[in-house]
């Protein structure tokens, strides 16, 4: 069963002066549970991809459906919600909020759910998991690239999504560090049974992956 | 509440110049409007010797015409006075008066010729006003009815001219004219600008000008009975000034009604001309265009400060909003967050106000005679508190509701990669 549906999405940006076709034409189609990577060159409209299906971003044409709902009739309210409840986001740079130490970081999410029991738990839950227990107080400028991703990750999951979305989440670590990453995805994946979509430009991470599509200018090649 | 906390502590440390100054702005302008708040109350708190304040009208001038383009208008003879304001209903007693002070030159046995306050007034003064007396007497009725010379002076005065508070009996120039003084009241603040004075005389109540019989030195006070209808005292005074115009009429003269006596907030907010109805709503305007402008300067300025905090924070908006949060929520986080400086600031600035009130004697002393402090209590009260954390808030909502709906506005992906986003 698909979880994620996209069909004949377009993006264009326009600016004053100039317009930009990031998306053409664009039907993908992931499977619950699938570990999905895509592929391309610079600037051929991946993260643009990512955010639509992220609901961080509207499509110029065609239409989303994730978990059986058509995201274009939701209000922005209602996306919101959609997001806390469905959707995990790693990003290439971590993205942690500065002002807050890790475990508020990674409480995000849960403080825009109504339920708010036993939050603490759920934190220290991830935090153990993830292995940046003891790391709760610490702020983000403390902490090394690969802590941070960490933390990121923790942040994605602690709010139970069925799908995370990752744009080169191991695009600013060192190759250790990354591989780590990449085991905690895949174990997420794995284990939890969360809907993994990644960006990557690195071909031996892609191969570890379910499936892996190509982009070029905008449109998926293979 | 805790997070908001945390994140004004972070903005301390990573923003100092900006996070301080939005204190210290937010405080000073705080200050600023309860300085004006107890300036305000000054003129209009009562408080001896005006402590009928609240019961006050004022009718300072008349205005007659002689035709078109001739008119002359000033203080008012003490005939005309009577008839058009002796014997309202509703008005306990009038005093035929001088509504200002003005200088005279003093000299006691002392031998120190000096500058004073003078204050001429007729004997119902003295129950108007609440003076204290310390020795001797209020001149009487057959006093001034008569014109002898005698002065009420403050002890401050009755110090200046004898070397003493002793001063019963003893004789003393006003304006190089002798004077016998019967009585010494308690010092005076010349905030109460309508019954302060160093030196009280028997004013002429039958002055009328050779020139003009209708006028002359005198204005009124007018004390009305609680809770009276001040338009109902007013048309009967419109009614006098009607009767006054059918007798005048043979003369070719009539004297233009400027809808007097005033209220005691008109009369002292707005400059009263002789020969214009003063407007009321002018009074109000003024005090809401002083607030406006003590709020919004400072809010614009506390906005772009706002502003510039923002958009430090945009990334983190751009997340937040990728992990569900509304942008209702961002706004109400953004107007929360700043209402905890804004508070800070106030709280800040209501101290300074205090000590302010409690020990700058500069707003309360004047060139002549000594200075008088109001009671704190007539500036620091919870109504002045009160406005002046109602004044907070408002500069909250002024300052903090554009950079936060500027905030709220952008898309996700837009905030998310905003370029002055600092990562980690
Ligand atoms: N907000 C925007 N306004 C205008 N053009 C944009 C905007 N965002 C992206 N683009 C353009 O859309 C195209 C696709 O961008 P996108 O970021 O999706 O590429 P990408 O595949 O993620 O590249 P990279 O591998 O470098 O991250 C690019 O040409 C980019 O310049
Ligand atoms: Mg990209």
């Amino acid at each position: 069963m698909a979880i994620i549906e996209l069909n004949n999405i377009g993006k264009v940006f326009r600016t004053r002066e100039i317009e930009t076709t990031a998306l053409e034409n664009v039907n993908l189609s992931v499977e619950k549970g699938e570990f999905l990577s895509i592929m391309g060159p610079s600037g051929c409209g991946k993260s643009t991809l990512l955010n639509i299906m992220g609901l961080l971003d509207n499509p110029t044409s065609g239409t989303v459906r994730i978990t059986d709902t058509d995201c274009a009739s939701l209000s922005d309210t209602a996306r919101a919600r959609f997001r806390n409840s469905n959707l995990g986001f790693v990003f290439q740079s971590f993205h942690l909020i500065p002002s807050l130490n890790v475990a508020a970081n990674i409480e995000l999410p849960l403080d825009y759910r109504s339920d708010s029991g036993q939050r603490q738990e759920r934190v220290r839950e991830v935090a153990e998991r993830l292995g940046i227990a003891h790391r709760l107080k610490h702020l983000p400028s403390q902490l090394s690239g690969g802590q941070c991703q960490r933390v990121a990750i923790a942040r994605a999951i602690v709010g139970r999504p069925s799908i995370i979305l990752a744009d080169e989440p191991t695009g600013n670590l060192d190759s250790r560090m990354g591989n780590e990453v990449m085991d905690l995805l895949h174990e997420l994946n794995r284990r939890d049974g969360i809907t993994v979509v990644m960006v990557t430009h690195n071909e031996e991470q892609a191969r570890r992956t379910d499936r892996i599509v190509r982009f070029f200018d905008g449109r998926i090649i293979n | 509440m805790k997070t908001k906390l945390l994140q004004i502590l972070y903005d301390m440390r990573t923003q100092p110049v900006i996070a301080w100054v939005t204190v210290a702005g937010t405080a000073l302008s705080i200050f600023l409007i309860m300085v004006v708040l107890m300036m305000k109350s000054v003129t209009l708190t009562p408080f001896a010797p005006e402590s009928n304040r609240s019961r006050m009208m004022y009718a300072p001038y008349i205005d007659v015409r002689m035709g078109e383009n001739n008119s002359s208008s000033g203080c008012m003879s003490g005939e005309i006075a009577r008839t058009l304001y002796s014997g309202l209903d509703n008005v306990e007693e009038i005093s035929l008066m001088d509504l200002d002070l003005s200088p005279v030159n003093v000299k006691g046995t002392s031998g120190e010729r000096f500058v004073a306050n003078s204050r001429r007034t007729d004997a119902a003064f003295w129950e108007i006003f609440d003076h204290k007396l310390l020795s001797g007497r209020y001149y009487t009725p057959e006093e001034v009815e008569a014109g002898t010379k005698v002065a009420v002076v403050s002890e401050a005065t009755a110090r200046r001219l004898f070397g003493t508070a002793d001063a019963i009996g003893k004789t003393m120039q006003v304006d190089f004219v002798n004077h016998m003084v019967v009585g010494v009241v308690a010092n005076t603040s010349t905030l109460a600008t309508i019954g302060s004075g160093d030196v009280f005389t028997p004013i002429n109540v039958h002055s009328s000008s050779d020139y003009l019989p209708e006028m002359g030195e005198i204005s009124v006070a007018l004390l009305v009975s609680d809770g009276a209808d001040r338009d109902a005292v007013r048309r009967q005074v419109e009614s006098r000034y009607a009767q006054v115009n059918s007798a005048l009429a043979s003369e070719g003269k009539w004297i233009e009604y400027h809808n007097s006596p005033f209220d005691h907030k008109l009369y002292t907010t707005v400059t009263v001309y002789s020969n214009t109805t003063p407007n009321d709503s002018t009074a109000d305007a003024i005090d809401a265009l002083i607030y406006a402008l003590l709020l919004l300067v400072p809010a614009i300025n506390l906005s772009s400060m706002l502003h510039s905090r923002m958009r430090r924070r945009v990334s983190e908006i751009g997340i937040r909003r990728a992990y569900g949060c509304t942008r209702a929520r961002i706004i109400s986080d953004i107007v929360g967050e700043n209402l905890i400086v804004t508070v800070i600031g106030g709280i800040i600035g209501i101290a300074a106000g205090t000590l302010f009130a409690m020990f700058y004697d500069g707003l309360f002393t004047d060139a002549g005679g000594e200075a008088v402090r109001p009671a704190l209590g007539m500036l620091l009260n919870l109504r002045t508190i009160g406005a002046a954390l109602l004044a907070c808030l408002v500069l909250n909502v002024l300052s903090a509701s554009l950079p936060a709906w500027q905030a709220a506005r952008l898309s996700p992906v837009q905030a998310i990669n905003s370029a002055t986003n600092i990562n980690k």
